[in-house]
């Protein structure tokens, strides 16, 4: 059980990574709209993922530091608050659309308007990050999340044509009907929810919460090279399960409520509850991580004492920018604004606001102040360089992309 | 007892003291060298470093720009007057890889610090909580 | 490596960033211009008749979920109710759209009645299956069907054109 336990936060941020409402969406809406033809994003998502939480993994670890403290120290005042202020925007965006999440799934088992529970939600979050100690939250989310393993069972019972899957998968392009800028238009929101900065920035801060020492590193890889997998495939399946059910039928993802539905199809009331149970947690671990994660790269800048661990009365200042925080994305949602086109949006500014969150680790890992012999091999940082291409280019596309396809219409 | 001359570390404020992590003391985090105070007295002969200077209000000038002035003018109406905090250089310890001081840090450092935990957190039940370390 | 005179311009540029973000997502978000042609009054056809299909087959395949007890009361609901509100924005936005030229006047006719059909149709099937009255969601979900094939039949022929 110890040993299962130890894989939970890997988890727990790969829900963040790849299966937080931006990507539940995200990979629905186009597996029914694409099929399976972008399906290649995912492991590239994974790669990069992957490849940058275990360096700034192994910055707190061996530094015992998180990497956005050690941003400002490299970047400077300047550069440093600017990345502060884009990484806070964005976080502070996916924040709103996580709680707007968690509402949804609430409205889809009990038919309660959505709104209604938002302020439920906003109270149920920070009485978790105050009272739920680190451990027992990320056990708690990490292992509830599992649940949406059932989008991997209920499409081996869909008994779809897994040949045609594959092959679609296979081919890299748009389908019948549609174009190539939207094609890419989406490929782009697909990267996007999967390489979100508030992941690693929780990965790594987490690191520093739970102690690690050079001793941890081990299982600090196990986590991410076991956990983003697993997320990615559960994303995969998610894709599967809309290309199967959605696309014969052209039926446009929308809706969260829309993305459980191929769960029922292939499994069942049973299957169905286990997927909301799956969707809360999933939505809900991933609102804790983005509240988390807005708090400590505040007073990470700032320089003020933060964790969760700690007595709150010992970091007010970091408890404070939490608590700010959520009020402030509870508000963007109480807006009334539709939180599917809040997630939309906050996974397309964030993968134009990459370069910003990778840039700054690929630097940090390189350091020998910081990390001695543990700084990157050559091999990560030719890996990692084109990366760090691919996401420049991915930044410089989004937004012509975006105004071109009017947001992917 | 080494030569003095190879005892000497050359630093680059820039690189190795500006926006270091202070700790103080008591291994509290203070915050960030926000700037860097040169002193030039009728008895020196060369300018010397006197102090690091935090808190938040160091920082604006820094900034420059329309940034910096928007940060400054800020944090003038949020009240917090009276200059940075000075962190006189004797105290410092070392710069690398942070900032350590001899001395535990002025009060005037923690002032938004108590007034949120006097005001906000210390209000709520359980601030006071922090979770195991045997967990 | 990472000088901090630089960091000037990409502070700018990350501000410049942000705001070029912002205003291209406020015009990303507005509904397409007023359809001045008779090319672009039939793309909007198009696009209004794949939103009201979408809706319509989400309330088929919640009623087949129903009828076979796959799935439960609120999750059902919510997606019918989902569906419904599309529709109805569908059809009230379609509506206010005027075609160009009396020649585009059947097409609108015509789409106008189907996404009456689809939103009364998903209001249908929404109130039967809070009731639990099997029939009436079966009828409703037979008027959806039907009004599905007709939709496919104004894509079908929007794709001829």
């Amino acid at each position: 059980m110890k040993r299962v336990l130890a894989f939970t936060l890997g988890f727990l941020t790969a829900i963040g990574g790849f299966l937080d409402v931006g990507d539940l969406v995200a990979n629905s809406l186009v597996g029914a709209r694409f099929g399976m033809s972008l399906a290649w994003v995912l492991p590239v998502g994974v790669v990069g993922a992957a490849l940058f939480t275990e360096m700034s993994a192994r910055v707190s670890a061996i530094s015992g530091r998180a990497t956005f403290d050690l941003v400002r120290e490299r970047m400077g005042a300047r550069a440093g608050l600017a990345n502060l202020l884009a990484s806070y925007t964005i976080t502070l965006l996916t924040l709103a659309a996580e709680i707007g999440g968690v509402a949804l799934a609430l409205e889809i088992a009990t038919s309660v308007h959505y709104l209604l529970w938002v302020p439920v939600v906003l109270v149920l979050v920070w009485i978790v990050l105050w009272r739920l100690p680190f451990q027992a939250m990320e056990q708690t989310y990490g292992l509830l999340g599992l649940a949406l393993v059932a989008f991997g069972v209920a499409l081996w019972q869909l008994g779809p044509d897994w040949g045609a899957l594959l092959g679609g998968a296979l081919h890299p392009a748009p389908p019948p009907g549609e174009d190539w800028p939207t094609w890419w238009y989406y490929a782009i929101a697909v990267f996007g929810a999967a390489m979100t900065p508030y992941t690693v920035l929780f990965f790594s801060s987490s690191g520093v919460e739970e102690g690690w020492t050079k001793k941890d590193l081990g299982q600090a890889r196990t986590n991410v090279f076991i956990g983003f997998p697993l997320g990615g495939l559960l994303a995969l399946a998610v894709m599967a399960c809309a290309a199967v059910v959605f696309m014969p039928a052209a039926i446009q993802v929308e809706h969260l409520s829309q993305v459980a539905l191929p769960v029922a199809a292939g499994l069942g009331r049973i299957g169905l509850a286990v997927v909301i149970v799956g969707l809360f947690a999933a939505t809900f671990g991933a609102a804790l991580e983005a509240a988390l994660a807005a708090g400590y790269s505040v007073s990470q800048y700032f320089g003020w004492a933060w964790g969760k661990a700690r007595a709150p009365a010992s970091a007010p200042r970091f408890h404070s920018a939490v608590l700010l925080t959520l009020l402030l994305g509870t508000a963007v949602i109480l807006t009334s604004l539709d939180p599917i086109k809040v997630t939309e949006y906050s996974i397309v500014l964030s993968a134009a606001a990459l370069p910003l969150t990778y840039l700054p680790i690929l630097i940090v890992a390189n350091d020998r102040d910081y990390l001695g012999e543990h700084v990157n091999s050559r091999v990560t940082n030719a890996l990692a360089t084109g990366y760090l291409v691919l996401v420049l280019v991915v930044s410089v596309a989004t937004l012509p992309l975006m105004v071109y396809t009017k947001a992917g219409q | 007892m080494p030569d003095p001359d190879t005892t000497v570390e050359v630093l680059r404020l820039g690189f190795a003291a500006l926006d270091r992590q202070i700790y103080d003391s008591d291994d509290r985090p203070v915050g960030k060298v926000d700037d860097i105070e040169l002193a030039w007295g009728e008895a020196d002969t060369a300018p010397r470093v006197s102090a690091v200077l935090t808190d938040t209000a160091a920082l604006g000038p820094r900034l420059s720009g329309r940034l910096g002035r928007a940060w400054a003018a800020f944090l003038r109406r949020a009240g917090a007057g009276g200059g940075p905090v000075r962190i006189p250089i004797g105290s410092v310890v070392e710069f690398r890889p942070a900032t350590r001081l001899s001395m535990r840090a002025p009060a005037r450092v923690w002032a938004a610090e108590d007034w949120l935990r006097e005001h906000v957190i210390g209000r709520i039940p359980g601030a006071g909580r922090a979770d195991d370390p045997g967990q | 490596m990472f000088a901090k005179s630089a960091a000037g311009p990409s502070a700018r540029l990350a501000v410049g960033l942000a705001a070029g973000l912002a205003v291209a997502a406020a015009a990303a978000g507005c509904v397409p211009g007023p359809a001045l042609t008779a090319e672009g009054y039939h793309r909007h056809v198009e696009q209004s008749a794949t939103a009201l299909l979408s809706a319509v087959r989400t309330g088929t395949l919640a009623a087949r979920l129903a009828e076979e007890g796959r799935a439960f009361g609120p999750a059902l609901d919510t997606a019918v109710s989902g569906a419904e509100d599309d529709a109805r924005s569908v059809a009230d936005t379609f509506a206010s759209r005027q075609p160009p030229t009396p020649g585009e006047d059947a097409v609108r006719d015509r789409l106008t009645g189907l996404a009456d059909n689809a939103g009364d149709g998903l209001g249908d099937l929404r109130i039967a299956l809070r009731r639990g009255d099997d029939a009436t969601a079966r009828q409703a979900a037979g008027d959806l069907a039907d009004t599905a094939q007709s939709l496919e039949a104004v894509l079908a022929a929007e794709a001829r054109r």
